[in-house]
């Protein structure tokens, strides 16, 4: 059962446009979504939301049209823009009292259990909590309302190695059950390397693959070479770095052929991000 | 079992777990019937994510390592010392075939590999 | 719908707005006053308060986080909005009562804290909240220029009334002299001045629905 299917959406601004963006996550894994600063990943997911008007698309979460059933699916999807940036001088106890009233599904246990799993105090003010724990409130918040789907943008930006750390454990121990399926935006790939199973990447408005990570990752080859070989390659490459040794450069696996004597390796997903990057600026 | 995973290293993760489990499965470390952890468990174990141990499992299904009962988990096939003896020599093959292609490219023939494997080989 | 109202007032509404309406309402004392400007406090202090508290915490993405309705959003917002305008006005009203009571011998210059005055204020604050909401759920977010316009269109109002009580016998007569005492004149015109307000009001959602649909959550 697929958790998410997002089909053909389609978003026209004066000045940037999402331009049919497709992609679909299987109930109970993780899904990275990754692009540049302004690929487009907010405007995605606040689509997804219903948040934005659409010019084209449709978004189905647990099988379900969004458009149609939004209430009712807002039930079972937990979403959070960063951390929680709302209302910052009440006490988390407050803001919780007023919000559990929206979900019928509410169960206080599990919210409990929650809390003192991520160790918060909820009497503390919101404004007195790190931007890991603002994360982690808001995941305890989404969890304890029954979310089966987590949308989660930029959850680790902000935060120091050792919380990023703890919060991609947390992701790991959610999905353990198969329930749970997790899309979270974020330019820091390394993130992902780890934790999660598909990779969704965007760029400029488009989406350029979304697979399974290694298959994405095994899509690419970085190629190593002289100048000489550059020139055999160039017209193939999606963009290159040229220094005084040689160069490097991303090419898709099926446009290289292993033959030509080329060291090839597998790039990392930060390499793919950085070259597509490179290929868009040469473009403008 | 034993299974360290190495993130610095050039083999994809699902290879390393095939190969460290393949190994221990054909060295007799694991024994048929042994039962391993279902793929979920595995994978918040072990840090990494959950397609990652699926596709190493499927692998070792493939190769008839270990079969899947359904319901129940993933249990080290039962094998006789010959087949044994047969999928260690595929396994092994494979990796060789990849090897090979690498002193190929220096243009070494296969007396010259094997002399220098012998000065490698530690006994 | 009841949860959403309660969430403001819980959180986005400073209780001291609550408070409000009793010391703003002593203002009522002050003997022979123009007292349309005891009501326009509200509109002075309270509502630029409340709406920048709203967009400082950041509530149109709260609130849309969860699971309502956009014309639930708007119904439970102008909703606290109106209690806090009856309230206002209530405790004006009573505070009202004392202030006739207290200066029997006053000669009103002004229009006298009778019912019928209080029709008027109804009016002010019906024709208030017919710009007020529309024009802000135009983004929800921007609510300086909705604000001014209401707070101008409310002021034309009360100056316009205020000149006519003061230029025409007629009118005059009827809210300050002979037509004070009357009983039904002035329920009557309460009562007026309350079905414009609610009917202002219904109008002002409408479009304020209709509008706020059209808002894209940034």
């Amino acid at each position: 059962m697929l958790a998410l299917d997002v089909r053909n959406l389609t978003k026209v601004y004066p000045n940037f446009q999402l331009r049919d963006v497709s992609f679909q996550l299987e109930k109970g894994y993780i899904m990275g979504f990754i692009g540049a600063n302004g690929a487009g990943k907010t405007t995605t997911i606040k689509s997804i939301l219903n948040m934005l008007h659409l010019d084209g698309g449709e978004v189905r979460i647990l099988g379900k049209n969004m458009a149609e059933h939004e209430l009712e699916l807002k039930q079972e999807i937990g979403f959070a823009f960063g951390g929680i940036d709302f209302y910052t001088r009440s006490k988390m106890k407050t803001l919780t009292d007023v919000m559990k009233r929206f979900y019928t599904h509410w169960n206080d246990d599990t919210y409990y259990s929650y809390l003192s799993r991520f160790k918060l105090d909820e009497n503390k003010k919101i404004v007195e909590l790190s931007t890991g724990m603002r994360v982690k409130y808001s995941l305890a918040l989404a969890l304890s309302h029954g979310a089966k789907l987590l949308i989660l943008d930029e959850p680790t930006s902000g935060l120091d190695p050792v919380a990023r750390d703890d919060l991609l454990d947390i992701f790991q121990e959610l999905v353990v059950d198969g329930e749970i399926s997790i899309l979270f935006s974020t330019h820091i790939t390394s993130d992902l390397e780890k934790c999660a199973d598909f990779i969704t990447f965007i760029e400029n408005g488009r989406i350029i693959h979304s697979s399974e990570k290694e298959e994405f990752k095994e899509s690419y080859r970085l190629l190593n070479g002289s100048e000489d070989q550059l020139n055999q390659v160039k017209d193939r490459l999606i963009s290159f770095k040229k220094n005084s040794f040689g160069f490097t450069g991303l090419i898709r696996s099926q446009d290289f052929d292993p033959s030509s004597g080329i060291k090839a390796a597998t790039p990392s997903l930060e390499e793919i991000m950085i070259y597509f990057a490179k290929m868009e600026a040469a473009h403008v | 079992m034993n299974i360290a995973i190495s993130n610095s290293s050039d083999k994809p993760i699902y290879q390393q777990l095939f190969e460290q489990i393949s190994a221990q499965i054909l060295k007799g470390e694991l024994p048929s019937g042994y039962s391993l952890p279902p793929i979920r468990q595995a994978a918040l174990e072990l840090r990494i994510s959950v397609i990652t141990v699926k596709k190493a499992w499927e692998e070792l299904e493939r190769c008839g390592l270990i079969h899947t009962v359904t319901g129940k988990g993933c249990f080290v096939a039962e094998f006789s010392p010959d087949e044994m003896l047969r999928i260690r020599d595929e396994t092994v093959s494979k990796q060789m075939a990849i090897d090979a292609a690498y002193y190929q490219s220096f243009g070494l023939t296969l007396d010259e590999v094997v002399e220098l494997m012998k000065k490698v080989y530690p006994d | 719908m009841y949860n959403l109202l309660m969430k403001d007032l819980k959180l986005g509404v400073n209780p001291m707005f609550l408070v409000m309406p009793l010391l703003m309402g002593a203002l009522m004392l002050v003997p022979g006053w123009i007292y349309f400007i005891v009501v326009m406090y509200f509109f002075w202090i309270t509502i630029p308060n409340i709406f920048a508290q709203f967009r400082a915490q950041n509530d149109l993405l709260f609130t849309t986080m969860m699971p309502v309705t956009k014309p639930d959003m708007v119904k439970a917002r102008m909703s606290v909005i109106v209690i806090l305008e009856i309230l206002h006005i209530g405790t004006a009203m009573i505070y009202g009562l004392f202030t006739i009571r207290l200066y029997p011998d006053l000669t009103y210059y002004f229009f006298a804290p009778h019912l019928g005055f209080w029709g008027l204020c109804f009016i002010m604050v019906a024709i208030f909240n017919l710009f007020l909401f529309p024009m802000y759920y135009k983004t929800a977010y921007k609510y300086g220029p909705a604000q001014m316009t209401a707070i101008a269109a409310a002021v034309v109002f009360a100056v316009i009334a205020q000149w006519v009580g003061i230029q025409s016998s007629y009118v005059s007569d009827l809210f300050n002299g002979s037509g004070a005492d009357n009983a039904a004149i002035q329920t009557s015109i309460l009562a007026a001045g309350i079905v414009i307000f609610v009917a202002s009001t219904w109008i002002a959602y409408r479009i304020s629905v209709a509008r706020f649909q059209r808002v894209e959550i940034q």
